[in-house]
This record gives structure tokens, sequence and C-alpha cells, in this order.
């Protein structure tokens, strides 16, 4: 257990080393969410009234879009570089190696996620940085990456890759988009997380059973027979 | 033949019953009618996921072949008949509640399952070698099949709507279930026709390789 500890480790850190050294990571998930939320402002800043739902939309796209782009970068790089191989051939367990990769994909969307809400509550002049709308965000991040870490490694055997991984993981992260998206529009409208609906458990449930998922099928995906 | 021949009179069957045979048709217009179809064809979609999901455990337990083309039939069949839930789900919101559209869970869980087999489809077509095709397409929809259920709960509470169509009395049930059976014998059908085209289709695969190194 201690060694597979070790290796989840060396994997997870050498993940986040070059993601940090690469700086495009930060412009491939980050840009395209910045301007999408530009663009909401500048069609919805001369609405009057009451604009939390438009925040919460350009938010949750916002973090799809940006989620996506992370995550198309996770494996494919691997398989460009030809050292998925190596890493399936070291004395890592393949659940391991899956958990090691979904880490440092849960913790970039994270922070790409808190920047952008720190920019659309700079943009659109409202708090959003509120401790529960950060918790469901956190924990979505880590069911959206759980999904998406696998079906990357799916795409990345496929023919059409970064268009691939989008039209996969989109309609098998929905329940969750569509949750998280109505949980924090009953945040921004003043409602506390409403305990008939269970927002924050059902977030919870679907992040956990993805992550606990995906480890078990991560070794059918990088399997050769 | 059988099969076929029993498929194909139920489905008339079926589709008199809703249409003509509806006992409070006067009051409400064609909409039981369509409710009937359109819980039916619900169900096949919701069968064709599930055989789906249990087909691609099953395949990536064995790895034998036939449970790839159960895979494989299964889906195309909700390929085929998920639309029909969509449309007459459809075709119910506008008679209910005039909008061709309602938060309604099973229409949100259709739509949500038909851009998964329309996905499925394309990423099976992204593969040339077929155990690797066979792999990720099960991989796939298990994600899928575990993520369907929270679909529906999600869409359960955006609902707008309490329910397309009021409480339906006991005399609502067998039409229903007559339509439903012919939808389930129809879809059993076009299944063992589609095994039967994935196996022909392999034998000549095989022949054709045997005839190559005859040639060689």
């Amino acid at each position: 257990l201690g060694s597979q500890l070790q290796a989840l480790v060396a994997i997870a850190e050498k993940d986040f080393v070059a993601a940090w050294r690469a700086k495009r990571i930060w412009a491939m998930g980050s840009l395209p969410a910045v301007l999408l939320v530009f663009i909401f402002y500048a069609v919805f800043r001369l609405r009057s009234g009451d604009v939390s739902d438009v925040v919460t939309a350009a938010l949750w796209i916002a973090f799809a879009l940006s989620g996506m782009l992370i995550l198309s970068y996770s494996f494919i790089q691997e398989r460009n570089r030809g050292s998925l191989d190596g890493l399936l051939l070291s004395p890592a367990h393949r659940a391991v190696i899956y958990l090691a990769k979904w880490l440092p994909n849960w913790f970039f969307i994270s922070l790409v996620q808190t920047t952008i809400l720190l920019l659309t509550s700079a943009v659109f002049g409202i708090n959003l940085l509120r401790v529960d709308l950060l918790l469901i965000m956190v924990i979505s991040a880590a069911g959206y990456s759980g999904v998406g870490t696998l079906l990357s490694a799916v795409a990345s055997h496929s023919r059409s890759r970064t268009m691939m991984l989008g039209a996969m993981l989109l309609p098998v992260a929905l329940p969750l988009f569509m949750v998280a998206a109505k949980a924090s529009s009953d945040l921004l409208h003043g409602d506390s997380l409403s305990p008939s609906r269970h927002w924050l458990q059902f977030v919870s449930a679907f992040s956990f059973l993805s992550v606990v998922l995906s480890t078990v099928l991560f070794n059918c995906v990088v399997e050769e027979r | 033949v059988i099969l076929d021949g029993i498929a194909g009179i139920s489905v008339l069957l079926a589709l008199f019953v809703a249409l003509d045979q509806n006992p409070i048709q006067a009051s409400q217009g064609h909409l039981l009618g369509m409710f009937y179809l359109y819980v039916s064809a619900v169900w096949v979609a919701t069968l064709t996921l599930l055989v789906s999901l249990m087909a691609g455990v099953t395949y990536l337990s064995r790895g034998e072949e036939r449970f790839d083309d159960l895979l494989r039939a299964s889906m195309e069949i909700g390929l085929t008949f998920v639309p029909v839930a969509i449309l007459t789900g459809c075709t119910c919101a506008k008679l209910a509640h005039d909008t061709w559209w309602v938060w309604n869970p099973y229409l949100v869980a259709s739509a949500a399952l038909w851009i998964v087999y329309l996905v499925h489809l394309a990423l099976r077509r992204g593969f040339d070698d077929p155990h690797q095709r066979a792999r990720y397409s099960a991989v796939y929809m298990i994600m899928a099949s575990a993520s369907g259920p929270f679909t529906f709960v999600a869409a359960l509470w955006w609902q707008d709507s309490p329910s397309m169509i009021g409480q339906l009395g006991p005399s609502a049930m067998a039409p229903m279930l007559i339509c439903a059976g012919a939808f389930t014998l129809l879809s059993l059908a076009l299944v063992r026709h589609r095994l039967l085209l994935a196996e022909h289709s392999r034998q000549i695969t095989y022949l054709r390789a045997q005839i190559c190194v005859g040639e060689a």
C-alpha cells in the first residue's frame, strides 16, 4: 500500500509540475471561459433588475467549457509524448494511475473555476465568494473531473480526440450541471440550500459514484488485449 | 418469423387501441392515446438502456463478442425508439399545456438518452479495432447508464408541470399494457434481427479471410 501511495504522489506530482510549467493550460482553460463571461455581460448589462440567473448560467457554462479543455489536455498529452505506455509499465496499480491523473485535473478545474468566480463577481458586481457556492463548485469539479479523466483516456484513443471528449462528457455530466446550476441560482436568490431538495447530497453522490466507477473502469480503458 | 408476425400484429393492435378505442377520447381528444404511445416508447427506451448496461458489464467481464453485438443492437433500437418517445411526449405537452416542451423528467431523460446514443454511435465509428471499439463502447455505456437515474432525478427537481395528464383511472391500465407489450415485442424482434445480421456479417468476414489465405 505504501509503494502504491508513493506512486500516486509521484504521478500526481509529475502532472502538477508539467501543468505548472506549461502555462498554456491556464490560457487554454481560462481564456474561452473569460470571453464567455464578458459576452454574457455585454448582452445582459443593459437589463435592469436581477441578474442572478444570468450569472448562474455564465458561471456553469464557463465551468463546463474550461473543465472540458483542461480534461482534454490530460491524456492526449501523454499519448502524444508516448509516456502513457511508460506509466502503464510502472508497478503502480491502474486504479492508482487513474487517481493520480484525476487529482491534478480536479485541482486545476477548481482553480480555474475560482478564477472565473472572482472575475464574474467583479464584472457583474455580485459577491459570489460564498462558502456554500464554493463547496458546490469544488464537489462538482470532483465529479466532473472524475468522469472526464476516464472519458479523456477513451477519447485519446479515438480518431477525433478533443471533439469526442466534449460530445461524450457533456451528456454524462448533464445531471451534475442541472442540479448545481439550480442550487447556485437558489443561493444567489438569497435562499439557503433547501433541505427538501438535497442539492449538496445529490452533487456529492454523483461525484463519489463517478470517481469510484471510473477508478474501476480505468483498467478496461488502458488494457491492451 | 413467428416473433415478427406476433410483433407486427400486436403493434397494429396497440395503435388501434391507443388511437381509436379510447374510452374518454371525447373529453381529452387524442391526448390519452398519444400518452399510451409515449409511455410505451419511454418504457422501451429504459429497457434498451438496461440491456445496454448489462451487455456492457458482461462484455467487460467475459470478453465475448455476442455481448457487444447485444449492446450495439439495443443501442440502435434505443436510437429508434427514443425519438418516438420525444415526439409523442412533445405532442402530449402541446395537447395538455399548449407548449411543445415541458420539463417532464421522462422527456428530459429521453432527450439526454438520445444524445448519449448518438454519441455512442459516433464513438464506435472512431475505432478500427473491433475489440477496442467494443471495450470503449461498453465503458461509455456503463458511465452513461449510471448517469441516467441522476438525470431523471435532476429533471424531477426542475419539473415545472406536475404531470402531462391527470390521474389515470384503472380503465387506462389495459390499453397501456397492450401498447407497452406491443412495443416490447417489436423491439425484441428488431434486436433478434440485428443479432442475426451481426452474426452473418462476422461469418462473411471470416470467409473472406479464408479465401484470401487460400489465394495466397
